[in-house]
């Protein structure tokens, strides 16, 4: 339907260059919304990152990832900078999810989620383990300290505590993620290449 | 939140520098704490010269006490998981009060706890005396794509704004009798309604600055130019040569030890 | 410009015609439009009638970036648009729309460094640069602004960041789409007087807008589109008081109407030309009113013109004290967490079938009131009452059966799928009956006209009726005080006369209507009370028809007065 110039270095359009950095703000922004006024147990901090990869494709979704976490180093924690490379396979999951039209049904979203949350977690726990010793601060710690107990390694443990956390809050996000393009108006699907997909 | 992060704005040593100086420097210490080995280099490197930079940056207590806001939890979490629960075959314990410490489990995690200090001081100690502007415009100098530059940017500036709409949709939504304090189900009724018109009304928003990157000739053919300049003294510049071979020097030392060992 | 040579004409337009893609009709036909150099050109329509497109159009955005069939000639500043790409057509022409903060790129911290970056893009060599974006801050006064941030600013300071951003190319074309429409009247003046000043040093603009008032006092010519085909062309004072303006929906510019309404009541000779300004219509009533004062000596006063047939038919009845109250704030206080004191002590009731404008400068605490109306905010000091119950012990969810407010930025309300969902919302949140629901839903729904579009996604249509599913959204839970903010922002003369219908309807229903609103000539054409709002205080609460000499200063320092008021106020 439409187009604009792409940048040669990096290969997005500027729809992209336009649309990444709002739903990195709003990862930022979802992150503190539902948790002050909903105050519900979800982080739903990836919603953004989905969102551009399931539209825009896994590039356009790994480069939201990556920046997201980049921005939340710059903005408030730099212990974060290390889980950049997560995000960004996050964003490349739903970039993929996109391209084989996961979109278009509920429950193959919901399963696009579950397979994110478990590479994710598979991602983290090294950089988990090796960076921050197995744990973060916070509330899941218990768990890594249960699956030790248990007699699993602290890169064994740190990769259970993500499976078990992890598949939980992707399937969420990208359910809503489904909800949200599902019920999206033409004009703007047009717009971002998903509605020929 | 303000628009250029953690940056402080201050006259002092750091921000005199050219950000490409501080990224190596921040680069080499990574390296050299998981290089060299740990507890002590990490203890060395924190002492030793990120807190003796932060004070000659006039940033010394901002630098504290963000580094120990952002990993006081873990930190604490790293003495009482891994001091209680680490797998280990050696069973040396210390007493502290009613709890039994594993010997093994503490030393992994003042080992981490020491890494960690520098792992996130020293990119902390970067943000806190570099404008953002100047980190990108710099790595952008040196290769960066722009695109990237550009997304940082506008995502940074973007947040308080993105932040302000999430709060009007809340007030829209239970202004339409939208039930936010209620039980649990009530609120999980409401994600929808808090959620889509934010995400709708950034694709709208993305339509218009599309247009707006466009009408800036950002995608413009051509050799670009820049406004403002960044000092790069020579003396800076041997430096960061210096810093890089120091990383690589290491790097080689580590890996002939290893095999030797 | 040598006069034997082809004059110069930097927007040159034949038999254009273009059609979106996807889309079965065009959205321009047939346009042939030559704008001379330094010519303040307003193009005018209802919303959809391809006053964006024509902008998009001279700018390379359309077929550009919003791709379709083009056919036809466009010459802007002697380049085709059709085979020229936006990065060298932005040196010719620049588009600036109503959007101002969309268009801050965001990249750059401070409005010095914002207006260089497209010169940065486009390779200016750094001292050229410098000169150029010193040039573009003076011609736009915002030279003091150069090291704030852009997101830092108002509306209006934004807007003229943007044209300097984009004037920095050194275009000599300029197209405006809406730029109007998020400013309020001082920042709308002070546009005219920025682009007037532009004009005089020989840019071309193309102005599209729908505030007809402020075409009538800045442009040197008007265009009227309907649905993509040139309706007129010609001087302001003949266009904007075209009949055929009125039969497609356009409207007049205020002035133009109230003097054809005087006209048929014998106040204005039927051989004087209408006026588009306040100046000519107060010129046309004062001579006509020396004539009759000479042939029957009637007094000044008769000539005002009767713009509130209902109002004034109905006489001024006191405020009916005794009318059940539906939100009452007594001495209310509020301080935000940052230490700003937005409230100061207001205390102001609301009661049944009243019609209340609530108008105020931008910062006097008018969105702060609005807050607590409904709970959202609740008094550091005092207390609000809504439906009775104290809003400190109860929720914002009941509070909304009593009172619904309708907030300007309707992009943060609209989430469903179709019209009627969205609509369906807020009844539903409270509870009625399925059957109440439904009735509910369709009466709103016809209220606003929204009929053809009931099964449409609320973002498919153009930003006017978008305006209107919001209000139908909120209309449909059917309670007692409906407060809008700026309901007139960016909607069709056809559509605020709609909103007019639907709050004298819900008035006639014992409903009560609060309206903020910078728009004065509707408030006083629509509502009874004024409460003026200053420092967090209500410097005045008076009906529109009792208020003085004094009062109607006040007002008119804070606000403006409506056109009517101002005929009686500055003396004639």
């Amino acid at each position: 339907m439409t187009t604009s110039t792409t940048s040669q270095r990096s290969g997005l359009s500027s729809t992209a260059l336009a649309l990444i950095p709002i739903a990195i703000a709003i990862n930022v922004a979802l992150g503190q919304l539902v948790q002050s006024v909903l105050k519900l147990p979800i982080y739903l901090d990836s919603i953004g990152t989905v969102l551009v990869g399931v539209l825009l494709g896994p590039l356009a979704g790994a480069i939201t990832g990556l920046l997201a976490n980049v921005i939340w180093g710059l903005t408030l924690a730099p212990s974060a900078l290390p889980f950049a490379a997560v995000a960004a396979v996050i964003g490349l999951m739903a970039g993929y999810a996109g391209q084989y039209g996961a979109i278009y049904s509920w429950w193959k979203m919901a399963l696009a989620g579950v397979i994110t949350g478990v590479v994710a977690a598979a991602i983290s726990a090294p950089i988990a383990t090796y960076v921050f010793g197995g744990v973060t601060g916070a509330g899941t710690d218990v768990l890594v300290a249960m699956f030790q107990n248990l007699g699993a390694s602290v890169l064994g443990a740190s990769f259970m505590q993500g499976a078990v956390s992890d598949p939980l809050d992707k399937t969420i996000t990208y359910l809503i993620v489904w909800a949200i393009i599902s019920a999206l108006p033409k004009r703007l699907l047009a717009r971002f290449g998903a509605a020929d997909q | 939140m303000q628009r250029t992060g953690l940056f402080i704005e201050r006259a002092g040593f750091l921000q005199r520098l050219n950000p490409l100086t501080k990224v190596t420097g921040v680069l080499l210490l990574i390296g050299a704490t998981f290089l060299l080995p740990a507890p002590l280099t990490g203890a060395a490197l924190l002492a030793g010269v990120l807190l003796p930079l932060a004070f000659v940056s006039l940033i010394g207590r901002r630098f504290l006490d963000i580094l120990l806001k952002t990993l006081l939890p873990a930190l604490i979490s790293l003495v009482l998981v891994q001091g209680l629960f680490f797998p280990t075959s050696d069973p040396t314990t210390v007493a502290v009060g009613p709890l039994l410490f594993r010997r093994a489990g503490l030393q992994f995690a003042l080992n981490t706890g020491s890494r960690l200090l520098v792992v996130a001081g020293a990119p902390l100690l970067l943000f806190q005396t570099t404008h953002p502007g100047t980190l990108v415009q710099g790595l952008i100098q040196s290769g960066m794509p722009r695109s990237i530059g550009y997304i940082l940017l506008v995502a940074l500036q973007l947040i308080p704004a993105i932040s302000e709409r999430a709060v009007g949709v809340a007030e829209a939504q239970r202004a339409r009798g939208l039930e936010t304090e209620g039980n649990v189900l009530q609120r999980i009724r409401g994600v929808l309604p808090l959620i889509s018109p934010l995400i709708v009304g950034a694709l709208v928003e993305a339509e218009a600055r599309a247009i707006a990157i466009e009408a800036r000739a950002f995608n413009a053919p051509g050799p670009k130019t820049w406004l403002r300049d960044i000092p790069d003294p020579r003396a800076e510049y041997a430096a960061r040569i210096m810093m890089l071979a120091a990383l690589g020097a290491l790097i080689v030392w580590r890996i002939a030890w290893f095999f030797s060992g | 410009m040598n006069a034997v040579l082809q004059p110069y004409t930097p927007i040159a337009l034949r038999n254009v015609t273009f059609t979106y893609a996807g889309a079965t009709e065009p959205a321009l036909r047939d346009v042939t439009l030559a704008v001379p150099a330094g010519q303040i050109c307003a193009v005018i329509g209802r919303a959809g009638a391809g006053k964006s497109t024509l902008c998009a159009l001279c700018t390379g955005f359309v077929p550009h970036f919003f791709r379709g069939r083009l056919s036809g000639d466009a010459v802007v500043d002697g380049l085709s648009i059709a085979s020229h790409p936006i990065a060298e057509l932005v040196r010719h022409v620049a588009l600036v729309s109503g959007n101002a903060f969309s268009q801050i790129s965001g990249a750059r911290f401070t409005v010095y460094d914002e207006v260089a970056f497209g010169l940065e893009n486009l390779g200016v060599p750094r001292p050229e640069m410098i000169e150029r974006v010193e040039w573009a801050l003076r011609a736009l006064g915002i030279d003091h602004l150069r090291d704030r941030s852009p997101y830092d600013l108002s509306g209006g300071q934004q807007q003229r960041i943007v044209i300097a951003a984009a004037l920095a190319m050194r275009p000599p074309v300029l197209a405006l789409d809406e730029p109007t429409s998020q400013l309020d009247p001082p920042a709308m003046a002070e546009l005219a007087d920025v682009l007037r000043a532009l004009s005089r040093q020989g840019i071309t603009m193309l102005v599209a807008e729908h505030r007809l008032e402020w075409i009538a006092d800045l442009a040197e010519r008007v265009v009227a589109l309907d649905r993509g085909a040139i309706l007129a062309d010609g001087a302001p004072a003949d266009v904007l008081t075209d009949p055929r303006l009125c039969e497609h929906g356009i409207g007049w510019p205020r002035p133009a109407q109230m003097a054809a309404r005087a006209r048929a009541e014998g106040r204005w000779a039927p051989d004087r030309p209408l006026p588009i300004t306040v100046a000519g219509l107060a010129a046309g009533l004062r001579a006509a009113a020396s004539d009759q004062d000479s042939v029957n000596g009637q007094d000044n006063a008769s000539c005002l013109p009767a713009m509130r047939p209902q109002n004034e038919l109905d006489g001024v009845s006191p405020i009916d004290r005794d009318a059940e109250p539906i939100v009452t704030l007594d001495e209310v206080r509020f301080t935000y967490p940052t230490g700003v004191a937005a409230l100061r002590g207001v205390s102001l009731t609301v009661r049944r079938g009243e019609r209340i404008a609530l108008v105020g400068r931008n910062g006097a605490g008018k969105s702060t009131l609005v807050r607590h109306l409904n709970g959202l905010l609740r008094p550091s000091q005092g207390r609000t009452l809504v439906g009775g119950v104290d809003t400190r012990t109860t929720t914002v969810a009941r509070c909304a059966r009593h009172v619904g407010v309708v907030f300007q930025d309707v992009r943060n309300q609209l989430f469903a799928r179709t019209v009627r969902d969205e609509i369906r919302f807020g009844p539903r949140n409270l509870g009625f009956t399925p059957e109440k629901v439904h009735a509910l839903v369709e009466a709103a729904i016809d209220a606003l006209d929204l009929r053809d579009v009931v099964d449409e996604h609320p973002y498919d249509l153009p930003p006017a009726r978008r305006r209107l599913v919001a209000i139908a959204a909120v209309l449909a839970m059917d309670t007692a005080l409906l407060v809008l903010d700026e309901p007139t922002a960016g909607l069709d003369n056809a559509s605020i006369g709609l909103l007019m219908r639907l709050i004298d309807d819900l008035a006639a229903r014992q409903r009560s209507v609060l309206v903020v609103s910078h728009d004065l000539d509707f408030c006083y054409e629509t509502l009874d009370r004024v409460v003026l709002m200053r420092d967090g205080q209500i410097a005045l609460d008076r009906r529109f028809a009792e208020l003085d000499d004094a009062e109607m200063e006040a007002l008119d320092e804070d606000v403006g007065l409506p056109i009517a008021l101002r005929l009686r106020y500055v003396s004639m």
